[in-house]
């Protein structure tokens, strides 16, 4: 059995289309996936049916299960977009990344706090012993999700999951973190469940990539096959729609139209 | 050399941190010429938002001058600055932040009509549905609520509120880094239409320069209040000088297909 397998899931929030429908998926340990997908693709959801963390109103049919059963928090780290999301405003950053391993893995405050103060240094915080007494409103947004994913970490979990975790950052501090998830995966022989709009950040951090739109799956496969030859238009469309460094100066960009057909229009 | 639509020199503007005066604008200098776009590229904390809000006098720098058409803007008494504020808009990153929620398509657009007393009330549908055309959104929208827009809908509402005025010079500011891709490039096509056919300058403040190279004519690059580095899209990125336009450079995410 894979590492995570997801087999014909379907979310509903209430009346109305349902956020997912009819997916399915399977992870290898150690393998990296990336989700990609808009606004309403159902890509968040997928990441909270995942970690088993969709409210109780949600009709869910199908189902999500893993080789071996994992428990949030412990073997099972998470990440959000927002990092004010998961930090808890008037604790030092301290307590709570050395409070997951107390809980989880049954350590000392004493050994906790001491291993908070090395995450947090291999998260690249300065002073992070001085760090450890501080509190999230004391560093700017790139330093608090790397503070976030030193609390994800702290009980040594298999699984990273990171939902859009540097969307609100400029891209210079996305750049940052997109490479230290990227050497934390390694190092850890972490699977990772990456979640993100940006087609090219999927290509750079998942070895398979799963295309979601409207609550649907695409395609999915390796990260080099669905890029090079997608199978499907949409996925086709987003690769041409892309902007670069290579983006033709003062040109007209392609844009999507119905049945994601790409338009360029004159200018 | 003439003088452009909007020439700013040696802005500064410092704020009060745990005591200490930390200078958010260090000595800025600019020009924007009529119908031309210049981007002001940066991190976050660069000043490039401070620099934006100055030069439309929504925060008061502490020195510098920011001539707009030939008038200095700053010092200028309310009144002559409220004759000047039609010509110059602002589009904001979060449409959804910058509408009342509950008010509809039709108010929003006639809002800059009737603050600035453009047209008669008995125009302002009108001149609304005109509008809605320019951004391409179609006129069945003019009686929805703002929240009840997609996000690409709301931007080009934004745009067609900073259009309502007919302004010479439009501020950007990320104006599509919260829209999904497959609109976003829909918009940055109209932004560049709306140029061509009535003349507009843009100043775009954006940290991504993929899209910086996309619309743009002219980059400055901002880096502690200061501009390290501007110059034409084509040779700024062609070959950067400054650190932080490598940074930026090197920052953009590239398509790895293994």
């Amino acid at each position: 059995m894979s590492f995570l397998s997801v087999r014909g899931l379907g979310v509903a929030y209430g009346r109305g289309p349902p956020a997912l429908a009819d997916i399915t998926l399977a992870l290898d340990a150690g393998q990296r996936l990336a989700v990609l997908g808009e606004s309403g693709s159902g890509k968040s959801t997928l990441a909270m049916a995942i970690c088993g963390l969709l409210p109780p109103t949600a009709a869910v049919s199908g189902t999500v299960g893993f080789a071996a059963p994992l428990l949030l928090g412990r073997d099972v780290g998470v990440v959000f977009q927002d990092p004010n999301g998961s930090l808890n405003p008037v604790l030092s950053i301290g307590e709570q990344i050395a409070e997951v391993a107390v809980v989880h893995r049954g350590r000392s405050w004493r050994a906790a706090r001491a291993e908070a103060a090395r995450l947090l240094d291999r998260m690249g915080i300065a002073q992070p012993h001085a760090a450890l007494s501080r509190h999230p409103h004391e560093f700017s947004g790139g330093q608090r999700q790397r503070i976030a994913l030193a609390a994800a970490l702290a009980a040594d979990p298999v699984l990273l999951v990171a939902d859009e975790p540097t969307s609100a950052l400029d891209t210079v501090m996305q750049h940052q973190i997109v490479g230290l998830l990227d050497e934390l995966v390694r190092e850890r022989g972490l699977t990772l469940l990456f979640i993100t709009h940006d087609i090219a950040l999927a290509s750079m951090l998942g070895d398979e990539v799963a295309v979601l739109h409207g609550g649907r799956l695409m395609e999915a496969g390796p990260v080099a096959q669905v890029l090079r030859r997608p199978a499907h238009r949409y996925t086709a469309a987003l690769l041409a729609a892309r902007l670069d460094l290579d983006t033709r100066i003062g040109a007209r960009l392609p844009e999507i139209g119905a049945d994601f057909a790409v338009v360029v229009p004159h200018g | 050399m003439a003088e452009a639509l909007l020439e700013v020199s040696g802005l500064r503007k410092s704020f009060w941190r745990a005591g200490r005066a930390v200078a958010a604008l260090d000595g800025v200098a600019l020009r924007v010429p009529a119908g031309t776009t210049l981007a002001l590229a940066g991190a976050s904390g660069s000043g490039k938002s401070t620099l934006a809000r100055c030069i439309l006098r929504l925060t008061e720098p502490d020195a510098g001058s920011v001539r707009f058409a030939g008038t200095e803007l700053l010092g200028l008494a309310p009144a002559a600055l409220r004759a000047i504020r039609p010509r110059v808009q602002m589009v904001f990153q979060d449409p959804a932040a910058a509408f009342n929620p509950r008010a509809s398509v039709a108010r929003i657009l006639a809002d800059p009509l009737r603050v600035n007393a453009l047209a008669p009330r008995g125009e302002w549908r009108a001149r609304a549905l005109a509008l809605l055309d320019m951004v391409r959104l179609p006129a069945a929208l003019i009686d929805r609520r703002s929240d009840e827009l997609s996000g690409g809908q709301r931007q080009r509402v934004a745009i067609a509120r900073a259009l309502a005025t007919n302004p010479e010079l439009v501020v950007l500011d990320e104006p599509v880094s919260a829209l999904d891709v497959s609109v976003r490039n829909a918009v940055l096509n109209l932004l560049l239409d709306l140029q061509q056919r009535s003349g507009l300058a843009y100043l775009l403040i954006a940290h991504d320069l993929a899209v910086v190279r996309a619309v743009a004519g002219a980059v400055a690059v901002m880096e502690a209040g200061r501009i390290v580095e501007h110059g034409t899209v084509a040779e700024v990125f062609a070959r950067p000088q400054a650190v932080a336009t490598q940074r930026l450079l090197a920052a953009v995410p590239r398509l790895v297909v293994g």
